[in-house]
């Protein structure tokens, strides 16, 4: 293969594919949705719904207590609490409605009074539970405690949580978005491979460029131009991402391994899709026979896309981990969820070089057969019997 | 014309092909010397577009030798050369100048070249305003000429054209035709393949006719009239066959003219004086066949009397019965 053509036939998908708007507008879409996803959770998520602002009605001790209890309560609930001081419950009551602060705690009154938008908040019950704490620190120092015997006593409850399903949403929502992310690329390069082929046949440009340069530089030329293009426009929606890192921010639980392993399993279904898909393509005569034509191509990657998402964790997850067709659709989601073993890995992804191997030798074979037979949809079958 | 050596004539030597069962192309040998134009002639369905991508390594022949400057022609050789499919073949959402540039580098031509070239062939074929457009938006005409300029937009040496006159106004035709004797005029090689019958004669020097697969008539085209068996009385008038005692057949008649073939041995006076005999003739000619006369000779031989063209070579196999050509 020439490599002075191969770069010409990919240079051509490259330039031709840029030139048209849609690519743009798809690109333009991507880095939105990309942006939203990281900038909307540091707006609403941290400093909304994390934050809390008490106002304390009450002695400077009795605040400085009931703040350090909150201090200690509040990241257990993965929030941060602001204690300040405020004179009466009238104005504490008007603070409240007016939505300067959440809450508003009245510990000169008896029993103690919380003032909140709403009785079942989480930043009620923190209080709830502070006060009732700091209440019993009081009682306990009364009774003659001493600090560090108050300190054995507090300690004495603390607990240990053990969690049934260590899966949190972070790893969870990664893994659907790398399965996601996979499975509308591949479903997309893999028709524009196929329609590329078919309206190069169709329109006979392929006996053209047959005749100076070899059918293996076209097919493959085409592969590595349409699967460049699907990156690129693919890099537009992890620009945001990337910006995000650089400028301090940090990824969900598990998303670096599972940004290496989608990368490694999407350049393995890429290279076995789209050079199968141009293989399949050469074979119609008319480009409207593409959809049939390369049906159960996208069945296989539906039915394991649908797995990938679904149930990952599940033992027909564990058998296509090891397909070379559908382990891209299912191991980036077990990598996430961290239940694809070292071994595993290795022997999907050797698995997978080796069909590449094979697929690419067998696809370069139909494509130069059936390129040049026109007139009719060429049968795969008679293809290859016509080989031997 | 036998196919020799020598070292400027590109030659196809005894190619065989088929596709699976169906044998396409037998023992089929074509010279192409620089500087000549060669017509590659034969009905529908006779092998000539396999022949030439045979040529270009678009099919593999089963058998058979491809030599250019002495030796078996090379990828890089054929990369060089210029071809026109049958079927036009172009990106239609490319733009014209775009898609020049780009074959162009293709047969390895550097970028500022290709973009010239491209350029002052888009000028010649009175396209340059047409450049920055997509191959869709031009007629079928203007895109035949683009498709003209792809084939020769890297200068090749060889230039193959498959029925390239196909479906092109008067001119247009002028226009390729001045096209064509440029290349030869220049010492290039070029074989083009046509069914317009008059215009090869008019263009050609040399033919090479296929049938069914199999050469049944090459050479040089004046030799191979001049040599022809067939001698034909052409007479300014309408001609009664019954006035002719069996010594000739009318072959064609138009309101102006007849054309009776004479049977082999035949004194032409003879005829031409039974025809005076019953309409006055002010104009007439005894000729050798034209080009289409040989073409039907050749290719239908077996339905007039069962005898070979005196040029077919004695290996043709006995065609099907009842078969026309079309």
């Amino acid at each position: 293969m020439s490599t002075g053509s191969f770069r010409l036939v990919v240079e051509r998908e490259i330039r031709e594919a840029f030139r048209r708007r849609a690519i743009w507008a798809t690109a333009a879409v991507l880095m939105l949705a990309s942006t939203a996803l990281v900038v909307l959770p540091d707006l609403v998520g941290d400093d909304e719904g994390a934050q809390s602002t008490v106002a304390v009605v009450g002695s400077d001790s009795q605040r400085s207590s009931l703040d350090s209890v909150l201090d200690e309560l509040a990241p257990t609930i993965g929030r941060e609490v602001t204690v300040t001081a405020i004179e009466g419950s009238r104005p504490a009551r008007l603070a409240v409605e007016d939505g300067e602060i959440d809450a508003a705690v009245v510990l000169t009154e008896s029993p103690t009074r919380v003032i909140a938008e709403s009785a079942g908040s989480d930043v009620v019950m923190l209080i709830r539970q502070a006060v009732a704490v700091a209440d019993l620190e009081s009682a306990l120092v009364e009774a003659g405690l001493s600090a560090d015997e108050l300190a054995v006593a507090l300690a004495a409850g603390d607990t240990v949580v053990e969690e049934i399903d260590p899966v949190d949403e972070g790893r969870r929502a990664t893994a659907a978005i790398a399965s996601i992310v996979l499975y509308v690329l591949l479903l997309l390069l893999t028709s524009a491979v196929a329609n590329g082929v078919a309206i190069e046949k169709a329109n006979r440009v392929s006996e053209v460029l047959l005749a100076i340069v070899p059918s293996r530089t076209l097919l493959f030329g085409k592969v590595v131009g349409v699967a460049l293009v699907g990156v690129v426009t693919l890099s537009a929606a992890a620009l945001p991402v990337v910006i995000d890192v650089v400028l301090g921010g940090s990824l969900p639980d598990g998303a670096a391994a599972t940004l290496a392993g989608s990368a490694a399993w999407l350049l393995l279904g890429v290279a076995l899709y789209l050079t199968t898909a141009g293989a399949l393509g050469a074979l119609v005569d008319r480009q409207e026979e593409v959809g049939s034509t390369i049906a159960p191509l996208s069945a296989v990657l539906i039915a394991a896309y649908f797995v990938g998402v679904t149930t990952p964790e599940s033992p027909v997850a564990d058998v296509l981990a090891y397909i070379p067709f559908t382990s891209p659709m299912v191991m980036p989601a077990r990598i996430a969820l961290d239940v694809a073993s070292p071994a595993e890995l290795v022997i999907s992804l050797t698995l997978g070089v080796v069909t590449v191997a094979l697929v690419a030798r067998l696809a370069s074979v139909v494509y130069q057969r059936a390129i040049v037979r026109t007139g009719r949809k060429v049968r795969l079958r008679s293809l290859l019997r016509s080989a031997s | 014309m036998c196919p020799s050596a020598e070292v400027d004539v590109l030659l196809l030597r005894d190619v065989c092909h088929s596709f699976g069962e169906r044998r396409v192309l037998e023992h089929v040998d074509l010279a192409v010397p620089p500087g000549r134009m060669v017509g590659l002639l034969g009905p529908n369905g006779a092998g000539k577009s396999t022949l030439m991508r045979i040529m270009f390594g678009v099919l593999d022949a089963d058998h058979g030798d491809i030599v250019w400057r002495g030796r078996p022609a090379t990828d890089r050789d054929r990369r060089s050369w210029g071809y026109m499919p049958q079927e036009r073949g172009l990106y239609l959402d490319m733009r014209v100048h775009d898609q020049l540039v780009w074959m162009a580098r293709l047969h390895g031509v550097d970028r500022s070249t290709a973009a010239d070239r491209a350029w002052s062939l888009l000028e010649r074929l009175d396209l340059d305003d047409r450049a920055g457009d997509t191959v869709k938006s031009l007629s079928g005409g203007m895109a035949q000429r683009v498709q003209l300029a792809a084939a020769m937009v890297h200068h090749p040496d060889v230039l193959v054209l498959d029925e390239p006159f196909a479906g092109l106004d008067p001119g247009a035709v002028d226009f390729l035709t001045g096209v064509l004797v440029d290349h030869v005029g220049r010492g290039g090689h070029l074989v083009f393949s046509s069914h317009q019958l008059d215009l090869v004669q008019d263009l050609c020097e040399s033919i090479t006719l296929i049938h069914e697969g199999e050469v049944v008539l090459d050479g040089d085209l004046r030799e191979l009239r001049a040599e022809s068996p067939d001698r034909f009385l052409r007479v300014d008038g309408e001609v009664d066959v019954a006035w002719l005692d069996g010594d000739a057949t009318v072959e064609s008649t138009t309101p102006s003219e007849t054309r009776l073939r004479l049977q082999s041995g035949v004194d032409a006076a003879a005829v031409l004086d039974r025809v005076r005999a019953h309409v006055p003739v002010t104009d007439f000619g005894v000729e050798s066949p034209t080009l289409s006369e040989l073409f039907r000779a050749a290719t239908r031989w077996n339905e007039r009397d069962g005898q070979r063209p005196s040029r077919m070579p004695s290996r043709r196999a006995a065609p099907r019965p009842g078969e026309q050509p079309s």
